[in-house]
């Protein structure tokens, strides 16, 4: 219990969908909980549709329940205000989405950088001097300066990653981050995944279609239309 | 640690603008435009309300004591500080009917020359009459003055064209003719005019030379004489003058001492501001409404401003939402934009000031030529420059695009990430 990192309690999550007059309310998940321990590497997988995404905002504090808590490190994120979302997400979160949505004005560096300058946390020199070596690790030592659209799809992707890691989140959270990439570049998101993990702890949950990355990681959350279908330990 | 908040604002404003060059370009044009326009109408309305107040200065007295006595019963009904800019006094007072003059007038110019302040005092009768020189004939205001007093108000002495205030002096039956007036009788220096006065009687003046005072109205219509023969003209004994002109050495004394003048005398005493009020609030209008042109010209450049960073969230709401989840402030954003819409108007600003600047130099610089029914001629438009009209563009222009930027602004900051990332 004192290692659970993220706990959801019954948490229901309903879309309202405006149609013109008439507003129509679906649930996308009607009843859901589980815990994500410190250090523990989580595929969730399921089709299109089943609500996977929705799941991973609750869990990140982008989105709040209807009903049910949401908490992180013991801290109820699904009752905060959107000014302490904020700080929690720039403290402990670190997010990569399909997209690797970098911030195409800045370089490389400058895009890894802005997390750690948004809320002050590190002053210019050493947010630069971090930024550089989260790089270099993820073999961009040579592309510090592109502009995104100067970098491959994987580079953009792996930028991203080190992005979410700036602030030394406590999750990682990942949506389909290897959906848009070719089976090479996805191969290298998935080590850096999995030595992450491995080499320094970093506790991940990330959302994939793909089964070969999810039989890679130490527990797969199957979800079917917004339920918890299984949930395996594979380690 | 605000340092590095305003860098990490300025940071991401800039990049936003400078991916957006040509954009950006057009809307600092369109303030530029608006403060360039401003400054200038800033330097022509000061510069026209300078110039009439001066030719104002030049050709009249700054306090005329007229000839009519404070008398009847006056009764103090509300007075405000004497010492205040705007001294009022609301008074009422019965006051007969009578003939319009200083007597003995000698009496009052030593009492007034000996006030501190008082730079010359020049006392005057003022007649009408017609003007005659060979078949034509004018009707025309004629001031009878001591030529060496009336030199020192105003600058009556630089306004000579031909002939000389001395010789106006030396010349018992001298006339000296506005310039207007003199052309449109044909009368030249030394030309012998005949001059009809109110009483009836005919007096045969030599031209004693002419003046052009720059206000049309007064060289066309204009004439001085000789003090002792307007005097007799007019049926004056030698001690009575219809009103006494005077010049204080510093226009900041002037209200003060037309009141102690008045106080002193028992005479009523007119300010050069009163005695032009009509002139001065007309123009005082016209400016009113020119800068009320001139605010249109920044409201168009604030739609700019606001159509640019419309835009510029428009394009920008995933990366918004994308600095939103990695926990960038509402209000962090709100000042990203907020500061997008001031470099668009402290930039347009600059380089309008600037602009505003030259052209103000350079249309001051441009000869003109007044058409004959101008109120004021000269040769030239005067402008004025002050710090204070640059100081009051560069807040208007930031006021503008405040106002403009804040729409846009929270609209970004309000963006909900969710609903964007997921698009
Ligand atoms: N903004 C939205 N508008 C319409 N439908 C939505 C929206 N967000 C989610 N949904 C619906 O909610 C369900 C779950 O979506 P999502 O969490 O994205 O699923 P997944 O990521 O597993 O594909 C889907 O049926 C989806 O169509
Ligand atoms: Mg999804």
């Amino acid at each position: 219990m004192e290692d659970a990192l993220i706990r959801l309690r019954n948490v229901k999550k309903e879309l309202a969908i405006r149609n013109g007059g008439e507003e129509i309310v679906t649930t996308i998940l009607p009843d859901i909980s589980f815990d994500i321990t410190r250090g523990e590497f989580t595929a969730i997988t399921g089709p299109s549709g089943s609500g996977k995404t929705t799941l991973l905002y609750l869990m990140g504090g982008l989105d709040k329940p209807n009903s049910g808590s949401v908490f992180l490190d013991n801290e109820e994120i699904s009752a905060m205000t959107e000014e302490e979302l904020a700080e929690m997400r720039n403290a402990k979160l670190g997010f990569v989405y399909q997209f690797h949505f970098l911030l195409p004005e800045f370089t490389a560096v400058e895009n890894v950088m802005m997390p750690m300058l948004a809320r002050g946390r590190a002053g210019v020199n050493e947010a630069r001097r971090r930024a550089v070596e989260l790089l270099s690790e993820m073999g961009l030592a040579d592309k510090l300066n592109n502009k995104p659209n100067q970098l491959s799809g994987g580079q953009q992707q792996r930028v991203a990653v080190a992005r979410a890691l700036a602030n030394h989140p406590m999750v990682l959270l990942a949506d389909e981050p290897t959906g848009n990439l070719d089976s090479k570049s996805a191969e290298v998101i998935y080590r850096l995944f999995a030595r992450l993990n491995e080499e320094t702890g970093q506790t991940i949950v990330v959302v994939t279609h793909d089964e070969h990355f999810a039989s890679e990681t130490g527990r797969i959350l199957h979800i079917l239309d917004g339920q918890l279908d299984s949930d395996r330990k594979l380690r | 640690m605000m340092f590095l908040k305003a860098r990490f604002i300025l940071g991401i404003a800039l990049r936003h603008l400078t991916g957006k060059r040509r954009q950006t370009a057009l809307v600092i044009a369109g303030v530029a435009v608006g403060s360039m326009v401003m400054i200038l109408t800033f330097g022509l309305a000061e510069g026209v309300m300078t110039d009439i107040k001066n030719k104002i200065i030049d050709i009249s007295p700054l306090i005329t004591v007229k000839g009519e006595k404070i008398r009847g019963k006056q009764r103090l009904l509300m007075t405000s500080s004497p010492y205040s800019k705007n001294h009022f006094e609301i008074v009422s007072r019965i006051v007969p009917d009578e003939k319009k003059e200083v007597k003995p007038y000698t009496e009052v110019v030593s009492l007034v020359d000996a006030l501190p302040g008082i730079d010359a005092v020049s006392p005057f009768v003022a007649t009408r009459g017609v003007l005659r020189y060979s078949t034509l004939s004018r009707p025309c205001i004629v001031k009878g003055v001591i030529p060496e007093r009336e030199a020192r108000i105003g600058k009556l002495g630089q306004n000579i064209r031909t002939g000389s205030l001395n010789e106006l002096s030396y010349t018992k039956n001298g006339i000296l003719l506005g310039i207007g007036l003199a052309g449109k009788i044909g009368a030249g220096y030394h030309d012998l005019v005949r001059f009809t006065g109110e009483n009836g009687k005919v007096y045969d003046l030599v031209v004693a030379g002419t003046f052009a005072s720059g206000f049309g109205a007064v060289d066309d219509n204009n004439a001085f004489i000789n003090l002792r023969l307007a005097q007799t003209i007019s049926g004056f004994s030698e001690n009575v003058v219809s009103a006494i002109g005077i010049h204080t050495e510093s226009l900041e004394d002037v209200n003060p001492l037309s009141r102690e003048i008045s106080r002193l005398t028992g005479y009523k005493t007119e300010t050069w501001e009163e005695a032009n009020a009509n002139l001065l609030s007309l123009f005082e209008r016209n400016n009113n409404i020119t800068f009320f042109l001139v605010i249109f010209v920044f409201v168009v450049a604030g739609f700019g401003i606001a159509n640019v960073l419309i835009t510029i969230v428009l394009q920008k709401q995933r990366d918004i939402a994308v600095m939103k989840s990695m926990g960038v402030s509402i209000g962090t954003l709100e000042l990203v934009f907020l500061a997008e819409g001031m470099i668009l108007g402290i930039a347009g600003a600059v380089i309008g000031g600037v602009a505003g600047h030259y052209l103000t130099n350079l249309i001051s610089a441009l000869p003109v030529s007044y058409g004959p029914s101008a109120v004021v001629r000269g040769d030239h438009i005067v402008t004025v420059q002050k710090p204070v009209f640059y100081v009051l563009t560069t807040l208007f222009a930031i006021l503008v695009s405040a106002v403009s930027g804040y729409g846009p602004a929270r609209r970004a900051a309000r963006l909900k990430p969710v609903d964007i990332l997921r698009a």
